[in-house]
């Protein structure tokens, strides 16, 4: 985790040193820059991920164990990775021995403008480390200060919780994310590039932000599949609808299923194909012939997840679909095809082939 | 008037004026070479570089030797300063006990520079790790940031801050002794914004000591200037966009990681004269170093179990060698760097935490098939 803008250093350095420039090479290299679009999941950050639920046990680096008042801003930070995960992602827990070691001072093998980096080699068995900078580190800009290592929080001071959340989100697999030019969308993530000092928005947000969930959806699954997903992605759903029947005499029953589940495509990766359950999906009817729908009922769901059924007496020959309506969630609405009910007095292999309620039974 | 339009008007008055307020503070004369009073204890009776018969530096001298740095913090773990350990081979020759700003390159011809401020000063060192004796080469009001040797001339070349406002005011050569009058502004400050500070600065001289690369490193990555040294008045090549870090230089590129926070992170060259554009050197790396004669790059790829990458810049050869331990990593030079090692031209130094850096040579290494 560093901190500011290079974007705007760079603008800004190009425009200090333009008067000098004329002799020099107008160099514009393509970086690394993330492919993902702005607003969207946050990028992935390596290949392996962790087992879903995995508990990965840390333990302070002996000869660089952090002060009292970060060692809990650390442990707390591990705590929200479990409350705001909403996935299967990894949960951290702070253990006597462990591979995986969180260092404060001592050796720094990040980048020299950093605040805090992760090495998240080794997973699944475990990450190679993460590193803090020591309270009273010096920049060219000035020193360095841990909100928590004041005796009065101050304008200027780095949040270690929100801090150790963002590389606690790196260990999972979660890459920074990708901003709009403004940073409206500061909030929608909490690994970012660039942490927020105290006071700016943001700079003491713990929990993951809704395109950190969104990885972490993508890559873990949903715990439940009652479970909203995240709303900053934007997924395909696929419903069917299953009828008890396609014919009927007239006062009998018959039992509509359906089932809701993600679309199967790569881009929705772990989430492809995965039920989803307690949505609203309900069961619309038309008379045979016509375009305009009306509304039944809502299907219940079942004991099987993204399972649903409603078991309904259908006073006449119907066209029947089920519609899936979200709420608030990054999935898109969904509807099956039409199927027709026929509710014919007629025996039943000629009901069958009868096509609309005015044909008459043949004999 | 647009802010950027501002800045371009404004940016060369500006600079003067930094140059003229360095100048002011300059402060001249017996501190400087540490002639006129008798050295404390511990400080070397003259300066530790040692010459040839032509005056010039011999960077030869002190194979094997090395520094490390580490911090001291106070019982809440705030930093409360610094300790430098610079030696040769198994023996600590010195130890040397720095402000919170502090830092130290090197070593060359056996000659660490460091740089350390108590606040209201800031003083430029050489420290010999063979004869364990520290020099003063410099007392200024504004504060050091890091320094660096040029072997050409044994002169310093460093990097200032403003002390109240931490304004950057650029890279200045100190001479060693009396080599030097008043020190020479070589790198006109960078004008960051003061909303988006540069938070490090690094300083690498090429081979030929003519060409110095100055990186500022800000929030989301880094550039660097590059100066002839011949020629003051020309205009600096800037290389800018994803850029992290610098690693060094090899035959005219410049090697820097990418711009990434975290690690493993790609390794980029840059390619100063032709295009100054990047390209990727390796994907995805935990530590790197250069061999001072810049042919061979050693790659940590997975330092738990090191696994470390020998890469050859002059063909493109790549293999993964033997001979480093688990926790060993290549040393990164660089102003936050935490340890460094002077081997010959085609050795690298290793470090662990809490055990002197070693030698490695990267051409004479087992390869693992």
């Amino acid at each position: 985790m560093i901190s500011l803008s290079l974007a705007s250093l760079i603008r800004r350095l190009a425009a200090a040193c333009a008067a000098g420039a004329l002799a020099s090479l107008a160099l514009l290299a393509g970086g690394p820059a993330p492919s993902t679009l702005a607003h969207g999941p946050n990028p992935l950050f390596g290949t392996n991920l962790w087992g879903q639920d995995q508990i990965v046990g840390y333990m302070w680096a002996p000869g660089a164990v952090p002060p009292g008042w970060m060692a809990a801003e650390i442990d707390a930070a591990a705590e929200d990775v479990e409350q705001s995960r909403k996935s299967r992602a990894a949960l951290f827990q702070r253990v006597s021995k462990a591979d995986s070691k969180i260092w404060y001072g001592g050796m720094w093998p990040c980048p020299a403008y950093g605040i805090a980096c992760v090495n998240r080699s080794g997973a699944p068995d475990s990450f190679a480390g993460m590193w803090f900078r020591p309270h009273g580190w010096p920049f060219d800009w000035g020193t360095l200060r841990w909100c928590q290592g004041l005796a009065a929080p101050a304008n200027g001071c780095y949040d270690v919780e929100n801090v150790a959340l963002d590389e606690f989100g790196h260990i999972e697999i979660i890459g920074h994310h990708v901003n709009y030019d403004d940073e409206r969308d500061f909030l929608d993530s909490i690994v970012q590039y660039a942490a927020r000092a105290r006071p700016r928005e943001g700079w003491n947000e713990h929990v993951f932000g809704r395109c950190d969930v969104a990885r972490l959806q993508l890559e873990y699954e949903l715990i439940r599949p009652s479970d909203p997903v995240s709303t900053c992605l934007s997924l395909a759903t696929s419903l069917s609808i299953v009828p008890g029947s396609t014919w009927i005499s007239p006062g009998q029953t018959v039992r509509i299923s359906g089932n809701l589940k993600v679309g199967t495509a790569s881009a929705a990766r772990s989430l492809s194909g995965d039920p989803l359950s307690a949505r609203t999906v309900t069961l619309q009817r038309r008379s045979p012939g016509t375009t305009g729908w009306s509304a039944v009922g809502t299907l219940p769901a079942n004991a099987t997840a993204g399972s649903y059924s409603l078991t309904i007496t259908p006073p006449q020959t119907y066209d029947y679909r089920l519609v899936f309506t979200p709420a608030a969630e990054g999935v898109l609405a969904s509807q099956t095809g039409a199927v027709r009910i026929v509710v014919s007095a007629c025996p039943g292999t000629v009901a069958r082939e009868a096509r609309t309620p005015q044909v008459p039974c043949q004999y | 008037m647009s802010r950027r339009r501002w800045s371009v008007w404004l940016g060369p008055p500006v600079v003067l004026l930094a140059v003229a307020l360095v100048l002011s503070r300059f402060q001249a004369g017996a501190e400087a070479g540490g002639r006129t009073t008798p050295p404390p204890a511990g400080a070397c009776a003259a300066s530790p570089i040692a010459t040839n018969a032509a005056g010039k530096p011999r960077r030869e001298v002190g194979p094997g030797s090395w520094w490390t740095i580490s911090d001291r913090l106070d019982d809440k773990g705030a930093m409360a300063g610094r300790q430098l350990a610079a030696g040769r081979g198994g023996a600590t020759a010195v130890t040397l006990d720095l402000g919170i700003e502090s830092a130290a390159s090197g070593p060359i011809g056996g000659v660490v520079v460091v740089t350390t401020d108590d606040g209201r000063r800031s003083e430029i060192r050489l420290v010999s790790a063979v004869d364990g004796c520290s020099w003063r080469v410099e007392g200024v009001d504004d504060v050091v940031r890091g320094a660096i040797l040029d072997p050409g001339d044994g002169s310093v070349l460093a990097h200032l801050v403003d002390r109240e406002t931490r304004a950057d005011l650029g890279t200045w050569r100190y001479g060693v002794g009396a080599a030097l009058a008043k020190p020479i502004l070589v790198a006109p400050p960078l004008m960051a914004a003061a909303d988006d500070p540069v938070w490090v600065t690094d300083l690498r001289l090429d081979h030929t000591n003519t060409t110095l690369a100055v990186q500022s490193c800000a929030g989301e990555g880094c550039l660097t200037r590059v100066f002839d040294l011949r020629q003051p008045a020309r205009a600096p090549i800037e290389l800018k966009g994803g850029q992290g870090p610098l690693v060094g230089w090899s035959n005219g590129r410049i090697i820097t990681w990418a711009a990434c926070s975290m690690l493993p992170c790609a390794i980029q060259q840059w390619d100063v004269v032709r295009d100054g554009k990047p390209s990727v050197v390796h994907e995805l790396a935990e530590a790197a170093a250069l061999t001072p004669d810049g042919r061979y790059l050693l790659a940590a790829v997975e330092s738990q179990a090191g696994r470390t990458l020998r890469i050859d810049l002059a063909t493109g050869a790549r293999a993964l060698v033997k001979g480093i331990s688990a926790g060993e990593l290549p040393i990164a030079a660089g102003p936050t760097a935490t340890g460094g090692f002077q081997g010959t031209p085609d050795e690298v130094g290793l470090i662990a935490f809490g055990a002197n850096p070693r030698s490695f040579r990267p051409s004479a290494a087992e390869v693992i098939p």
